[in-house]
């Protein structure tokens, strides 16, 4: 059906709740295999998106396809290939966790031998294995949350939605959930997660969308959207073996797309305007001129940065 | 477990004695042992167990969906492969075999008296059986209770309310039948039937229609809000509400009999489970998520012919005014071999007859009407359990006025409540009415139906009231511009069937913005439209 790689595809979407439009006209697509960030503050719409992904709400307008299969008219099918985490992860009373995971296996219509390895299969990848017998309700937050994600699992979907997983986690399971991610992204799942704070798990997303009152004011990859950010322009400092003195300004401006930003004794931050892969005119015309490089680096412009510029309202 | 297992273990020791016994001798056990001490306790001990059913049930049954709600496990099990008639049934049996539980605890207690003599063993098992359809039943509104609640605490509260009335009556007959009368209701059940079959198999009907209609309320509240994947549970609830008409219409003849309190009071309470889900549903606001359009995307045909059971606008209304409709036959029964019965007074059967047609038309004008009210509430947006109620209200309040006025005036024949001349057709004076000998002198402050001339105040009250809504409500959806009965255009257009060819366009940011998506995304649009058309 769909025509690019896109797994889920979102057009048009709005939901609203009474007088708040908590999704408003939301656009974007994810590719397939990627990890991808859903990222926003507070109230931001997350949860009421990833609900109608996840076929639990009806949308007011538009219309959300997984696999090409529209989530209003084919959502049994979309079921059978889509893990959701809820933001909070409830659990039964009285049972164990291997009880909690045959019962969703159960629901998922995984009988028998089957059941068996499927339950397995996802206790080894969550390394639930020394928890089996501890009840659902004795488990930490972090434990829990692998235990949910085990259960996204167990029908082995092409797409996880995951809504906040990495919230009220301490460092160290955060750290974990982060490898375990990465480990079902080597084997070719697509993670559709959300947070409200995006150092969290950004690091290992491999695009992001960036949600701010019901509206997406960026998507893209994490490089599209610093270099969008930086309209375009990166900054790189450099440092050079000796002091340059004031020859360094006259020399590089004649170069179309430079910009000299300041100059501290051997050190210099410039801007580059246009394509970074042609910023090595600027290295090849140091180094014609013999001045001898000492170090470079790019100038990263922080996400968070990006993240508070954009839902502060500079963008819109 | 392992008290299960010793429970299981005296159950069948003691059972299998019992049997032993009762074949040596060849006689009753209670023929050996029986005392009158023993008998009582067995009866307190059935009173003790209906209290504590109906007592705690309702409070577990009422809190099944809201608490998985709450602790959000719901949403989670919605997105597995269980469909909403499978999780609503799973939380029925799971509530069933509860209750069946709480049963079992009680029987080696219970199978243990009977050897000491008291009731007969299988008539204690056939007593069982009652508690068992007592659970379910309770188990089935109860889901419903708990599907309609949204929140944890209210459902809390909202479910024994439910329950209140109906729990107050089986405790008071309980309490009859085992403590004053020291008899099991399966005894009472078959004097019943002896006596009155078709009252009994009504009220067998009642139960069984309340259960069945309460799980497949359930099971809709659960579905998505589509109309075409809600289809089957609309069509069985018709055929429910076809049900209880044809029980209607086979039972009319003998209220002719008019045997007093209980014949009205189940004709209330038939009312009063016509209302509840009826009106909530023609107050359910036209939020059709994909209504007839996909269906007449798919199945062109069926679409045309289902089209009254999908919901959404007007269609509400129709359809459950089209369910109201079932029960007219009932209102034109001719119960000639009632009347050639010798023994019966012929001018108190013939104005039993009238008076029975009468009630039906003006119940079913007044219930049309409060159709109407809470169709329009919910086109003006309220949700569907307060279209209902504010509907049930206003048509009480405009009744009370009306009383008011009348009193003021003395007008003869105007819609009213007044105890001793009042108008049947509001729900005020059913319930007052009812289980009354004197219902049919009340229905007397109108003409009949069937008298050359006559008008019906309360009728006109009515049915101008049912097109005054009807007309508001369409003015209402035609300003909102929501459907109305709108078969493939309008109808929910804004919502993307097909995926369109453009790629995503975000839109003020100046981020990933394609001038040409626009244009794109119209045109896409309207090519959808223009295949609908062509199958329409
Ligand atoms: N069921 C609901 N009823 C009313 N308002 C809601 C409901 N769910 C969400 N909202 C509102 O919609 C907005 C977006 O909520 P949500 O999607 O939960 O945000 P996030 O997950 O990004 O924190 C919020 O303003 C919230 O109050
Ligand atoms: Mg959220």
């Amino acid at each position: 059906m769909s025509l690019s790689g896109a797994i889920l595809q979102v057009r048009n979407l709005s939901v609203s709740f009474g007088k708040i439009k908590a999704v408003n006209n939301v656009n974007f697509d994810v590719e397939r295999g990627v990890i991808h960030g859903f990222i926003g503050p507070n109230g931001a719409g997350k949860t009421t998106t990833i609900r109608v992904i996840s076929t639990l709400q009806v949308p007011d307008e538009g219309g959300v396809w997984v696999n090409g299969q529209n989530v209003l008219t084919q959502p049994d099918s979309i079921r059978m290939n889509l893990g959701y985490m809820p933001d909070h992860v409830g659990v039964y009373a009285g049972l164990s966790v291997h009880e909690y995971l045959e019962f969703f296996a159960m629901t998922r219509r995984i009988y028998g031998a089957k059941k068996a390895s499927v339950i397995a299969d996802v206790v080894e990848l969550t390394d639930l294995g020394d928890l089996l017998d501890r009840e659902v309700e004795s488990l930490s937050k972090g434990m829990r949350q692998r235990m949910c994600l085990a259960q996204t699992l167990l029908h082995e979907p092409d797409l996880l939605i995951l809504d906040e997983p990495a919230s009220g986690l301490d460092p160290r399971a955060r750290i974990e959930f982060r490898d375990l991610i990465l480990e079902l992204r080597r084997l070719g799942k697509t993670v559709f997660l959300s947070s409200h704070i995006l150092s969290e798990l950004s690091p290992i997303c491999d695009s992001v969308s960036i949600i701010e009152k019901g509206r997406v004011v960026a998507h893209g990859s994490i490089d599209e959207i610093q270099t969008l950010m930086s309209q375009g322009k990166t900054s790189f400092d450099v440092t050079l073996l000796k002091d340059p003195g004031n020859e360094l300004e006259p020399l590089l401006s004649q170069l179309p797309g430079f910009m000299l930003v300041m100059i501290q004794g051997k050190k210099f931050r410039f801007e580059w305007t246009g394509d970074v892969e042609e910023v090595s005119k600027v290295w090849e015309l140091l180094s014609t001129n013999g001045f001898v490089i000492s170090g470079i680096s790019k100038k990263e412009d922080n996400l968070e940065n990006i993240f508070m510029s954009l839902t502060t309202g500079e963008v819109q | 477990m392992v008290i299960q297992i010793i429970y299981l273990v005296i159950v069948g020791f003691v059972l299998s004695l019992n049997i032993l016994d009762w074949k040596a001798t060849n006689s009753r056990p209670d023929a050996l042992w029986s005392t009158v001490s023993t008998t009582e306790l067995v009866y307190v001990y059935l009173f003790m167990q209906t209290l504590a059913l109906c007592v705690i049930f309702p409070f577990l049954a009422g809190s099944t969906i809201s608490r998985e709600r709450s602790e959000k496990t719901w949403a989670l099990l919605r997105t597995t492969s269980m469909t909403p008639g499978e999780l609503i049934r799973g939380k029925f049996f799971a509530l069933l075999s509860q209750g069946v539980f709480i049963l079992l605890i009680s029987a080696p207690l219970l199978v243990m008296m009977t050897l000491l003599g008291g009731v007969a063993l299988e008539n204690l098992l056939l007593e069982y059986l009652v508690h068992v359809v007592v659970i379910a039943w309770i188990s089935a509104v109860g889901v419903l209770s708990s599907a309609i609640t949204k929140k944890g605490a209210a459902s809390y509260i909202s479910t024994p309310l439910f329950f209140f009335f109906p729990m107050l009556a089986a405790l008071n007959g309980a309490g009859f039948t085992y403590l004053s009368e020291k008899k099991t209701i399966t005894s009472q059940l078959i004097n019943f039937h002896a006596s009155e079959p078709k009252a009994f198999y009504l009220t067998i009907s009642v139960i069984f229609i309340s259960g069945l209609g309460s799980l497949l309320g359930a099971i809709h509240l659960t579905s998505p809000k589509n109309s075409v994947r809600s289809l089957p549970t609309r069509i069985g609830i018709f055929m429910l509400y076809g049900y209880a008409a044809i029980w209607f219409f086979v039972y009319a003849p003998s209220l002719l009999n008019m045997g007093g309190d209980r014949d009205f009071l189940i004709l209330a309470f038939f009312a009063g489970i016509l209302l509840v889900p009826l009106l909530r549903i023609a107050g359910a606001g036209p939020e059709v998520p994909l209504g007839i359009r996909q269906l007449g995307r798919d199945k062109p045909i069926a679409s045309r012919l289902l089209v009254l059971f999908t919901p959404g606008g007007i269609r509400n209304l129709l359809f459950c005014v089209l369910i109201i409709l079932l029960f007219i036959p009932a209102g034109m029964v001719e119960v000639g071999g009632t009347l050639n019965d010798p023994n019966i007074d012929l001018v108190t059967a013939t104005a039993g007859v009238d008076f029975l047609r009468d009630l039906y038309f003006s119940v079913l004008f007044w219930l049309a009407s409060l159709m109407a009210l809470a169709w329009f509430l919910g086109q003006c947006g309220c949700g569907s359990i307060l279209s209902a109620s504010l509907a049930f209200t206003t048509h009480l309040v405009a009744v009370l006025v009306l009383t008011v006025l009348k009193m003021r005036w003395g007008i003869q024949g105007w819609p009213a409540y007044e105890p001793g001349l009042g108008m049947i057709s509001t729900p005020f004076n059913l319930i007052q009415t009812s289980g009354s000998y004197g219902a049919i002198n009340f229905q007397r402050g109108f003409p009949s139906y069937f008298e050359a001339g006559a008008v019906r105040v309360d009728t006109i009250f009515n049915i101008a009231t049912f097109v005054l809504f009807t007309v508001l409500g369409c003015g209402v959806s035609l300003v909102k511009k929501m459907p109305l009965i709108a078969v493939y255009s309008g109808d929910d257009g804004k919502l993307l069937l097909d995926l369109p060819d453009t790629a995503p366009v975000l839109d003020d940011s100046g981020i990933e913005i394609d001038p040409s998506g626009a244009d794109d995304s119209e045109s896409g649009s309207d090519s959808q439209v223009e295949t609908s058309k062509d199958e329409a």
